[in-house]
């Protein structure tokens, strides 16, 4: 069945019908409206799979895609337009540019934890690209998968973008298929398996995987309005949202009082009882629920620490004093569970984020701009915010994507339109000037290669130093000349009517 | 000798101290290495002469020129290239400092070919320098390049940053099973192979790979000029170019008018005995002589210039084979010799569908002043009435889809070799801006927030 996809949308690609922009705005308007008109089944659906709060789902999912479409929908004729590039001596009279070209057919694979928004800002690049584009919405969030397969055909072209549903077994038989590209967001084990199967075919992949992001606290910054902004982002979707702050590093000093201001804002967010909260998620499913619970095993929290199973709920929880060898601090936690590590300073935390995997975000709350300037410089990850979390992902001229086990390839935005094309290098020369061309023909002397070389060489401009200290000395004179040129014609108009002045003077 | 492991060691120690970030080294490494370049221009030349008979001239234009243009371009924009990039923000963030740093991405490994072997293993380097550390695997096949290479890198770049690592298919299979931070790949034989080798580590790759470059020839073309631009871009490096024209497709007439035109300007390049012009090369190893000799047999065209060869000089002439019909079996696979051969499609339309059959090739060439082949047609590149020149500029990004994926030259390389990590830099002021988005909702919060999140917000400040 997916074959049949696959084989329909590569036809209805190579018909051609993609390439009109006409058409490309037409499917992203559709779209727009499919998420304007179906907010309330989207958010239903939602709140099955993983108990989205009302608010939550335009928030975290609909407004990033409505933002998505709006600057794709403004901007697509400049993003699809030929980019002129620098030319030589011997290309000058040709026409040369960089023409952004369609790919092909595109799979995204969506995950569970945010599926509409991971599943369809791909899919507004892929669109405004001119691709075709599978849609593989992950199983774990099964209703808003179902809703999916059912909505998009109703508004989207139905044989550029189908929607295949189902779980491993479908999505194996998917990746043996040929795609011009592979986007997927999940974990780093199952990534690996993605890339060898598109190896196979040699496709280019863009994958968004997730990893331990620090979030590092500085003794000496605002550290009531940090942690209020840390507790935000840990425990919005219960945690589970890949640039969550994982694990806080800070000094012993201020353990304490950072516990006691989360404590604080957890009780402004969702109540003395977060699971009565309307605005608190539940952890997708039983296998999650209980791998969460295992790492929290032998750790006596001092927040939180409650669940109960039946409704797969944890309550949001903070532990201290976390040793790093833990099996807390191997894995990506992904759930409502806040570590601290202490370490004695901030080359310490340095160090310490860099002794693991490059995450695919880095949180740095810290008043000191030049401490600030150091840790960035000093360690790496996909994307930094400092004194917030995860802002960097909502602003779309901001590429988004990992690096290193977080990933590779980015996407958001005008680069979502970029990852997704074929930047393609056209060269327009005319039969003329064929005598320019002699050089560079057989049989060779040594006139003919002086002369080769100089035709091929760029810049046109010649950038040495001592070009430009001439360059500056003649703009120095000739400005100097220019200048004396006006003051002796102003003195002579001066003259003059000082002349005419006397004569009018004596007349 | 230093094992695998050791040098990989070393190379990761270098770079976890950061010596290669301040743009002072990266600066020392490309004045260097132009240094090396210029200061054995000729020992170059005699190590290609000896493994492909590449005549001094091609030597010189396609393997130290094209390089010393990148070191030109990179020395003079590196400082720009380095700049973070400043980007534009929403209503929500325009109090912050929001821009793209360029990174390093660690220890990476370029992995070169044997028929331009400096240009196509140089060139990635110079992107590579944009402060990684780098191990450079060139091609056992051009085997005195190979050992030139080995023998000058230590001597004008760091030690400890960059080594070279020589060997044939067992050596670059252990290599691959380490882990690396980007791998650049170029030739064709086993992209696979280091693309799983990849997977297993989540390493990103640069592949530069081949096909069959179709050269389409409609409509009213100035024969001798097609002639003379076709042959020099064919028979460059005896047509041992990832980017040479494959094959030709034209009507009866063009070809016609052709064949006579190819004759005369092979006779003016290289004289009436091609194998003793100096400035002809040579099949790179006896095996691909007699893959491409196996081609010229098996074919059911019409051998109507060249065909003359010699096994013991691996010299193959300059051939062109007519009448050859969509199946041939010089249609097979891309030729990377010296043999073109010409089918005959009387119309545009239908040589665009026979091109677009096959798979996306590396460049597509046009001699014609139809402009509809453009749009109509994919490919890594494209250049019209002339051949290869397109991939020269270092404006331009050289790369395939479906002959590859990512690209590299001027900026390109630098941006190949580099993470873009995204900055935001927010202040501690505007927390009640921030509270719109914490709990507990509301409809309220929810208006405000999507009016100073749309990216058209900024337009009413």
């Amino acid at each position: 069945l997916s074959r049949q996809a696959v084989q329909r949308a590569r036809e209805a690609f190579l018909s051609g019908r993609t390439r009109p922009l006409e058409f490309r705005l037409q499917q992203l308007h559709a779209l727009q409206k499919m998420i304007a008109e179906k907010e309330t089944e989207i958010a239903t659906a939602l709140k099955q799979d993983i108990n989205r709060s009302q608010y939550d789902t335009p928030l975290l999912e609909l407004i990033g895609i409505e933002n998505e479409i709006k600057l794709a929908v403004e901007k697509l004729g400049e993003w699809a337009a030929p980019r002129p590039a620098e030319k030589n001596l011997l290309t000058i009279s040709d026409e040369v540019y960089i023409q952004p070209e369609p790919l092909g057919v595109v799979l995204i694979v969506g995950a569970w934890n945010y599926p509409w928004g991971l599943t369809l800002m791909p899919l507004v690049g892929a669109i405004a690209a001119g691709n075709a584009a599978v849609v593989k919405p992950s199983e774990l969030s099964e209703c808003s998968s179902l809703l999916l397969r059912a909505l998009l055909p109703r508004y989207l072209d139905k044989d550029l973008y189908p929607v295949v549903t189902g779980s491993v077994s479908e999505t194996q038989e998917l990746l043996r298929l040929r795609f011009d590209h592979i986007v997927f967001t999940g974990s780093s084990t199952v990534a690996k398996l993605v890339m060898e199967a598109a190896a196979r075919h040699l496709t280019p992949v863009t994958l968004e995987l997730g990893g331990k992001s620090p979030c590092y606290i500085d003794k000496n910054c605002n550290i009531r309005v940090a942690c209020r902004r840390i507790t935000w982002g840990k425990f919005i979707n219960c945690g589970q949202t890949c640039i969550a702050p994982d694990y806080i590093l800070c000094e012993p000093c201020i353990q304490g009082r950072v516990v006691e201001c989360i404590r604080q804002t957890l009780l402004e967010f969702y109540g003395a009882d977060p699971k009565c909260s309307p605005d608190y998620g539940r952890i997708i499913n039983q296998r999650h629920f209980n791998r969460i619970m295992g790492l929290m095993e032998g750790y006596t929290p001092v927040v939180g620490g409650q669940s109960d199973s039946s409704q797969r709920y944890i309550a949001p929880t903070v532990l201290k004093d976390v040793p790093p060898h833990s099996r807390l601090m191997q894995e990506e936690i992904f759930g409502p569970v806040l570590p601290i590590v202490t370490v004695s300073d901030m080359d310490n935390a340095i160090t310490f984020i860099n002794e693991r995997e490059k995450p695919l975000a880095l949180y740095i709350f810290c008043s000191d701009k030049k401490a600030i300037k150091k840790m960035i410089a000093e360690t790496t990850s996909g994307g930094v915010t400092v004194n917030d979390v995860m802002m960097h992902y909502t602003l779309n001229s901001l590429p988004f994507g990992g690096v290193g086990q977080s990933g590779m390839g980015r996407y958001h935005g005008k680069h979502t339109f970029d990852q997704l094309s074929h930047h393609r290098a056209c060269m327009v020369r005319s039969l003329g000037m064929e005598s320019v061309n002699l050089a560079r023909y057989p049989p060779q002397n040594r006139q003919r290669a002086r002369r080769a070389r100089m035709a091929l060489t760029s810049p046109l401009i010649d950038m040495s130093k001592r070009t430009l200290v001439w360059a500056i000395l003649a703009t120095i004179i000739g400005l100097g000349l220019l200048i004396a040129l006006l003051v002796i014609l102003l003195i002579a108009a001066g003259l003059n009517c000082t002349c005419w002045y006397w004569r009018g003077f004596y007349n | 000798m230093e094992s695998q492991s050791q040098v990989l060691e070393r190379l990761r120690t270098a770079f976890e101290s950061g010596v290669t970030i301040p743009e002072k080294f990266r600066r020392t490494q490309l004045t260097n290495l132009m240094t090396m370049i210029k200061d054995n221009e000729e020992q170059i030349v005699n190590a290609l002469h000896k493994d492909l008979t590449k005549p001094k001239f091609e030597a010189i234009l396609s393997e130290v020129e094209i390089v010393m243009n990148e070191l030109h371009c990179a020395l003079g924009n590196l400082t720009s290239w380095m700049q973070p990039e400043y980007v534009s923000k929403n209503l929500a963030t325009k109090l912050d400092e929001c821009f793209v740093r360029k990174e390093p991405l660690g220890v990476v490994l370029i992995i070169g070919p044997w028929n331009y072997p400096m240009q196509l293993l140089i060139v990635p380097l110079i992107g590579a320098i944009a402060a990684n550390c780098a191990v450079i695997k060139p091609s056992e096949v051009s085997a005195a390049t190979d050992n030139l290479i080995m023998e000058l890198i230590p001597k004008y770049l760091s030690k400890d940053c960059y080594a070279v690592v020589s060997g044939g298919a067992k050596e670059t299979q252990a290599l691959l099973t380490n882990r690396f931070d980007h791998i650049f790949y170029t030739s064709q034989a086993v992209a696979r192979v280091v693309l799983q080798a990849a997977a297993v580590h989540l390493t990103p790759v640069t592949l530069e790979l081949g096909g069959k470059c179709p050269c389409l020839i409609y409509g009213r073309v100035n024969a001798t000029a097609a002639a003379h631009r076709l042959v020099w871009s064919k028979f460059f490096n005896a047509g041992q170019s990832c980017v040479a024209p494959d094959y030709v497709l034209c009507s009866k007439a063009t070809c016609d008018a052709l064949v006579p035109a190819l004759r005369q300007v092979l006779e003016d390049f290289y004289g009436s005995d091609i194998q003793k012009s100096p400035d002809m090369s040579r099949i790179v190893t006896p095996k691909h002589w007699t893959r491409l000799m196996g081609l010229l047999n098996r074919t059911k065209g019409k051998v109507v210039v060249g065909g003359e060869h010699d096994e013991k000089d691996r010299y193959i002439a300059p051939t062109v084979v007519v009448d050859v019909a969509e199946d041939d079996a010089l249609m097979e696979e891309e030729i990377f010799g010296p043999i073109l051969p010409i089918l005959t499609i009387e119309s545009l339309e239908e040589s665009i569908k026979l091109a677009k059959r096959k798979e996306k090739p590396l460049a597509f060439y046009v001699f014609s002043d139809e402009s509809s082949v453009l749009e109509n047609s994919s490919s890594g590149g494209f250049c019209s009435n002339d051949g290869i020149v397109h991939m020269t500029l270092p404006g331009l990004p050289f790369g395939g889809v479906n002959s590859g994926f990512g690209h590299y030259h001027g900026h390109w390389g630098f941006e190949a070799f580099s993470h873009r990590r995204a900055v935001m830099l927010r202040g501690w002021a505007l927390e009640r801006l921030n509270a719109l988005r914490y709990p507990p909702y509301s409809d309220e919060k929810l208006s405000w927030l999507r009016w100073t999140t749309s990216p058209k917000s900024c337009s009413i400040m």
